[in-house]
């Protein structure tokens, strides 16, 4: 086929019969038949196949690849149309357009009619759908007036919330006439009618009379026009009328309204005094505004039953001992916990420190403190002041020396006093850089505790004792203020303690040593698994008992109060020191050897014999070579040896194998001294303990069997082309399906926003195009307008002058 | 008698500052002057400062002396031909010549007999050295011919061995000599210098080896102190080697023979030799035996002759001497040395290591040097399993009353061992005594009654690695050890109980921890959470006399931190 498209056309389209002549005589024969339903369903397909056939482009198509002919490209029956872009474009552009249109129609526009009908906006609903519903609708409202017909109790209501349903059709009358009609008449005694159509359509003066007289005469146009002019005018005036009404009024009320105010609030008006006030006023202001200022009484916190008090305390020490137990097993702190404590710290600084002030008052009536409250009875407040006095003239003290200068003035008894005034004197909340010095003062009151603990004080026990005590206390209740400092200074003492220990060996140590032990164990946790303070400060004591060399009862004295701090320190977690095991061997065999230790052979032991060791004796005394304090060192090993086996090594699995060397140690020490009877006791409990030992091979490495991992190649048995996931979870599976198809929904989504705003987009340059053109094209009506005008006079003016120059 | 350091001066001036030799005779007067008594020092710093003056004055004279040829022993003399004047000039020659050796006598005198540290002894031995120098040059038997004053070393030798400075003669802490004049000697002479090496150790030999002389100086020789100080002389790195090319020669033209290294090795090896048969005190024992394999097998020219000596120390049992059997521990190393190196056979090795696990091995210093070799002894694969059970065993014995120092080269050393020897594994997991839900009745029985009649069969006394039944005994030791108190011990001791998955242990990691090291780490840790403090409250830290006699009833809820001490 040749020619042009046209040419083309018009020739299939007679070659399908539907131009043309060629039907013309087939018509003629059969004129009656009327061409039939099919027919003109034929003929639209065929129509559409042609112009498919000649708009190549307004059809998608793909290739059947199923199909064995379509081996050929070109071949156009093996093309299989999937969709019409052109169609679908011009679709969702028409749509868009719609939809724009009645964007735009309801624009700058307010009010206006909502169609409320149901479903009529929902394009979703059938027109089926719709209708079902709004007959339940109707039929559900029914049932409700009648539910409400019988209702007696909810009358008031029906007439009070909605007039509109009213069931009965009830009219409220007055005298026998409908008040609605009143209304009415109120209405137009005000001058507004009461129905403005009406007003336009019947014309109340004559319509009366028509409508009484018979079919009303349809007026003419300028009649109807006329009319509205009037009422137009009529209502304008109007306006004016009442507005004018309104602004005088409210002037009115403008010049009116102080004398208003004054009458309804007689008080705000009262002219103000501007007299100075007198005394009593004044005096009465500042009690008031301190009363003001002072807090309000709040209901107190109930006084807690005993029972109540106990049972908190208790909760409180069961909290804090699964805290301690879950620190001794090492697990990490809990962070709840942990801010819990910073919390407290915060929230409750300033009103500790008033518990803090209580509990030293406490402190100072508490029973250490006695003998020196009875000593002074009367003189005691006096005695504080003076030392008060004293105190203040004084900074607080920065270091030891400082402390000591302090101290001097003041007998031995009362430096406890001294120091909780200090501490009462700087107080945090009193002044800024208060917390640091006490901070200070805690380290100093460590050391200060330390260096008393190393003078000798063997002729003043008791007092000593009392005052180390109250001294300690305090350092305790400070600790929990200031544990950063005291740590710290714990930590550094550690250092001069080792460095001393490497360079002097034992006559390095001195018992302020021992009490600086002391004194970490009562204060920190030392059942941690790891602490900073105890856990070095343990590692030191057992450097020291093992590394000392056990040759003098000196040696021997210091080594048995280590071991007993050192088992101190694991009464709770009760970890194994091999350094105590290691010092047991050697201190006991070295009170075997009678020549380096010089223990007499005939000791005897009797019930008498205590086992305390006296500190003051170890370092101060010479006479530690005596045999009384012989006896009690020895006594002191082994009874610490016994809280060391019956506490701590009897639960280890070892047990059997740490008590062989002890055994023998303790059976030479019963042939050496046959009195000593706690010894014989001993070995019958190591061998009573060893009976209760389970001591069975260990099966350490029973674990759980471990999963080989497989790296077999993944091969589907019943692979399905069609299939998208072989995943046997069901619900995994329907994620995903659900998870997809959002994706794809959400694309489609995005796109036809963007083409939406397209659309706009180019709508809105026609519009403007559009608006451009109207404009230029009144611009040239009217300078066309104009020039014709223009023309038109000049032409009027030539005439004019030719007139009368042919007048003239 | 006493001449001013300006009278000196002028003296010196006159004899130095002529080339006429009309002021010789007043060189007697100076060398006269050349006498003092020790005790003088303390009191009058001048009487110092006037002597070490004088010898500076003296040492200025002979150096002119020789520079004049006035002490040679050629007659010959440049310009002076007339055969009249060789006898005269012989004679002066000679007179010259005994000024001189009496001056030198002075001198090592003065390095022998002064007990007391002056600066005036160094003078002395600096001086002798540069007369030393002076003495080869010009005592050659020919211009430019090779010589070096043997005689005169020798004599140097046997000032230093005389010297004796009362206090700090011997260093406690390795038994070296610290003889100030021996140290400057070694320092400046003897290290850098080695034809003075050389010419030492033949001299020192002949000393040593001195027939004629009585018994009384060999032994002086063989003595403690004499032996302290030869271990000072030795005890460094820049002996004469053919490696060594550092060194240098001290006299401008030495004798062909120091290039002989053989022969060195050969003398130094007699006089070590000698030495070692000699006395020796226990520190220097060790000292010696610690640098055996570095300092002294090296420089042996047959290093088996040291066999003996080290076969005796290493069967040294611990009760010959009460420290700690730490000889034959050092003895391994020089031991190991020779059986790598020269083939030595030593019979029963492992049983003597074995016996070498003591209690005190655990405290002493040298563990990690012990531990270091016993890993080299142990890696053979191809050792009997009994064998490894046993060393495992036994060090784990040992570590429960050892310092954490110690438990920390324990511990990856077992674990080591059991990856080595997966057989070992059944002493830390034995599945016969497995319990298992699922086990019937009588299994369960059979389990109960293997329970109960389970003992432990090692035997810690045996001595024989091989029959000490450690196969079949657990090592509870080690379960007990993750009770440990120091958190990082217990945590490695509990790779025990865990899957054995990891590699070997680096032992390096672990040898050379120590309490020092320890606590080194815990103090520098910062402070980022604050210690817990403890709770329980205390009403006094240490317990009352007075109470705990009269009201211990009264009072039990007084609680007290330390109940078995009080102040």
């Amino acid at each position: 086929m040749a020619g042009s498209q046209l040419k083309k056309l018009k020739a299939t389209l007679k070659e399908h019969g539907l131009t043309g002549q060629a039907n013309i005589k087939k018509n003629k024969k059969n004129t009656k038949r009327k061409a039939t339903e099919y027919d003109r369903e034929e003929k639209v397909r065929v129509i559409n196949k042609i112009r498919e056939q000649f708009n190549p482009f307004e059809v998608k198509a793909t290739r059947d690849k199923r199909n064995e002919k379509s081996k050929d490209k070109n071949n156009t029956s093996n093309r299989v149309a999937v969709g019409k872009p052109g169609i679908s474009k011009q679709i969702g552009e028409e749509q868009r357009k719609q939809s724009y249109e009645a964007r735009k129609l309801i624009q700058n526009k307010r009010g206006g009619l909502v169609d409320r009908r149901f479903g009529e906006r929902d394009k979703n609903l059938t027109e089926e759908e719709k209708m079902l519903e709004r007959f339940t609708r109707e039929r559900q409202s029914q049932s409700k007036k009648k539910q409400n017909l019988y209702n007696l109790e909810d009358d008031e209501n029906v007439y009070g919330d909605d007039d509109d349903i009213n069931p009965f059709d009830i009219t409220l009358t007055h005298g026998g006439v409908a008040l609605a009609t009143e209304t009415g008449f109120l209405d137009e005694d005000n001058g507004l009618p009461l129905n403005k159509r009406a007003g336009l359509y019947d014309d109340s003066a004559d319509g009366s009379a028509l409508g009484q007289s018979g079919p009303a005469r349809k007026k003419t146009k300028t009649e109807v026009m006329k009319e509205v002019i009037a009422k137009s005018k009529h209502y304008k005036q109007e306006r004016q009328k009442t507005q004018a009404a309104l602004e005088d009024k409210i002037d009115d009320l403008d010049e009116n309204f102080d004398d208003i105010m004054s009458a309804l609030m007689p008080t705000q008006t009262k002219p103000k005094s501007i007299q100075p006030k007198s005394n009593i006023d004044i005096e009465y202001d500042t009690k008031f505004r301190e009363l003001n200022s002072d807090q309000r009484a709040v209901p107190s916190d109930r006084t807690k039953t005993e029972e109540e008090l106990k049972n908190e305390a208790e909760e409180k020490k069961k909290k804090l001992e699964q805290q301690r137990l879950d620190r001794m097993k090492g697990m990490v702190e809990n962070e709840d916990g942990e801010e819990h404590g910073v919390e407290d710290l915060d929230d409750g600084f300033w009103s500790n420190d008033d518990e803090n002030e209580n509990m030293e008052d406490e402190l100072a009536n508490s029973d250490d403190d006695v003998n020196f409250d009875t000593d002074k009875n009367e003189t005691d407040a006096d005695e504080n002041d003076r030392i008060t006095k004293k105190v203040q003239s004084f900074n607080c003290p920065t270091t030891h020396d400082e402390l000591l200068n302090v101290l001097e003035s003041y007998s031995f008894k009362e430096h406890p006093i001294v120091i909780k005034k200090i501490i009462k004197l700087y107080q945090p909340k009193l002044a800024e850089g208060n917390k640091e010095r006490l901070g200070k003062l805690t380290g100093i009151l460590l050391r200060h505790i330390m260096f008393i603990a190393g003078q000798d004080y063997s002729s003043f026990i008791k007092d000593f004792e009392a005052v180390t005590n109250s001294l300690v206390a305090i350092l305790k209740t400070l600790s929990e203020k200031y544990n950063q400092s005291l740590s710290e200074e714990a930590r550094n003492i550690l250092i001069e303690i080792q460095e001393r220990f490497k360079l002097h060996h034992f006559a390095g140590l001195s018992n302020s040593d021992l009490i600086f032990f002391i004194i970490t164990g009562t204060i920190f946790s030392t059942s941690d698994m790891y602490h900073l303070v105890a856990t070095p400060s343990a590692l030191l004591i057992s450097e020291i008992l093992e590394q000392m060399k056990y040759n003098t009862v000196d040696k021997v004295a210091y080594g048995a109060i280590l071991a007993q701090i050192s088992l101190k320190y694991q009464r709770i977690s009760k970890r194994f020191v091999p350094e105590l095991l290691y010092f047991f061997e050697k201190s006991l065999s070295a009170c075997l050897d009678s020549k380096t230790m010089k223990i007499e052979n005939g000791l005897t032991f009797s019930k008498d014999d205590k086992h305390i060791l006296k500190l003051h004796i170890i370092s101060h005394g010479n006479d530690t070579k005596d045999t009384k304090f012989q006896k009690t060192l020895i006594l002191n090993l082994l009874n610490s040896l016994e809280t060391a086996i019956s506490t701590i090594w009897k639960e280890l699995s070892a047990f059997p194998e740490i008590c062989i060397p002890i055994k023998n140690v303790l059976q030479s020490l019963l042939t050496r001294f046959p009195s000593l009877n706690i010894t014989s006791q001993l070995i019958e409990k190591i061998e009573r303990l060893m009976k209760f030992n389970e001591h069975v091979p260990l099966t350490m490495q029973n674990h759980k069997p471990m999963a080989i991992p497989s790296h077999a190649p993944k091969f589907e048995e019943n692979f399905n082309p069609n299939k998208k996931s072989y995943d046997p979870d069901v619900r995994r599976n329907e994620i995903n399906k659900m998870k997809a198809q959002l994706k794809k929904e959400r694309k489609f989504t995005m796109k036809e926003l963007r083409k939406d705003t397209r659309f706009e987009a180019r709508q809105r340059i026609d519009e403007k195009k559009k608006d451009a053109e109207q404009y230029h094209a009144k611009m040239a009506h009217i300078y066309n307008t104009i020039s014709t005008e223009e023309g038109a006079e000049k032409n009027k003016y030539e005439r004019e002058r030719k007139l009368r120059s042919g007048k003239k | 008698m006493a001449m001013s350091i300006d009278d000196i001066k002028a003296t010196a001036k006159k004899i130095t500052s002529s080339n006429e030799r009309t002021h010789y005779n007043s060189i007697i007067t100076l060398l006269n002057e050349f006498e003092y008594d020790q005790a003088s020092f303390q009191d009058n710093e001048l009487v110092e400062q006037k002597l070490r003056f004088l010898v500076v004055a003296l040492f200025q004279i002979f150096k002119k002396m020789f520079a004049r040829n006035d002490l040679s022993m050629s007659t010959k003399r440049p310009g002076a031909n007339n055969n009249t004047a060789t006898v005269p000039l012989a004679k002066f020659n000679e007179w010259c010549r005994k000024i001189y050796i009496s001056f030198k006598m002075k001198l090592l005198a003065t390095i022998g007999n002064l007990t007391i540290e002056t600066s005036l002894a160094l003078d002395c031995l600096d001086l002798y050295m540069q007369l030393l120098e002076l003495e080869s040059v010009h005592f050659a038997s020919k211009k430019d011919a090779a010589f070096f004053p043997n005689k005169t070393l020798k004599a140097l030798i046997v000032a230093l061995w005389k010297s004796n400075i009362n206090e700090n003669e011997i260093d406690p802490s390795n038994g070296q000599s610290a003889n100030y004049i021996l140290l400057e000697f070694l320092e400046k002479y003897y290290k850098p210098f080695v034809d003075i090496q050389y010419y030492f150790q033949s001299e020192f030999n002949l000393l040593l080896e001195d027939k004629d002389s009585s018994t009384s100086t060999t032994e002086q020789y063989t003595s403690m102190k004499s032996a302290a100080k030869w271990v000072t002389l030795m005890n460094h790195d820049s002996h004469m080697d053919s490696t060594t090319e550092e060194l240098e020669v001290f006299v401008s033209n030495p004798p062909q023979a120091i290039e002989n290294e053989s022969k060195f090795k050969s003398l130094l090896e007699k006089n070590w030799c000698a030495i070692l048969n000699g006395e020796l005190s226990l520190q220097l024992y060790k000292t010696i035996l610690t640098v055996l394999h570095k300092r002294i097998i090296p420089h042996f020219h047959t290093p088996t002759k040291l066999m003996d000596f080290l076969t005796d120390s290493y069967n040294l049992s611990n009760d010959d001497m009460d420290q700690n059997g730490i000889i034959p521990i050092l003895a391994l190393n020089g031991l190991f040395e020779l059986m790598v190196k020269n083939n030595l056979e030593y019979p029963n090795f492992y049983q003597k290591l074995y016996q070498l696990l003591t209690p005190q091995l655990m405290h002493v210093k040298y563990r990690p040097r012990f531990f270091r070799l016993m890993d080299v002894f142990l890696a053979s694969t191809h050792v009997s399993v009994h064998l490894v059970a046993s060393f495992i065993k036994r060090l784990a014995r040992l570590s429960l009353s050892a310092p954490p120092s110690a438990i920390v080269i324990v511990i990856p050393f077992i674990y080591n061992l059991l990856k080595k020897h997966p057989n070992c594994m059944i002493m830390i997991h034995n599945p016969k005594y497995l319990y298992d839900p699922f086990q019937t009745p009588e299994q369960q029985n059979e389990l109960k009654l293997a329970k109960s009649q389970y003992e432990d069969p090692f035997n810690m006394e045996e001595q024989d690695p091989e029959s000490t039944n450690a196969f079949g005994s657990s090592l509870w030791e080690m379960d007990t050890l993750t009770q440990h108190y120091h958190p990082n011990v217990a945590s490695l001791a509990k790779v025990f109980s865990q899957p054995f998955k990891k590699m070997n242990y680096n032992m390096e990691d672990f040898l050379d921890w120590g309490y020092d090291s320890l606590l080194a780490a815990e103090s520098s840790r910062k402070l980022k959470i604050l210690p817990v403090l403890e709770y329980e409250t205390f009403d006094s830290i240490l317990a009352n006399e007075t109470i705990d006699q009269k009201e211990e009833e009264d009072t039990p809820d007084k609680s007290v931190y330390l109940s078995s001490v009080s102040w």
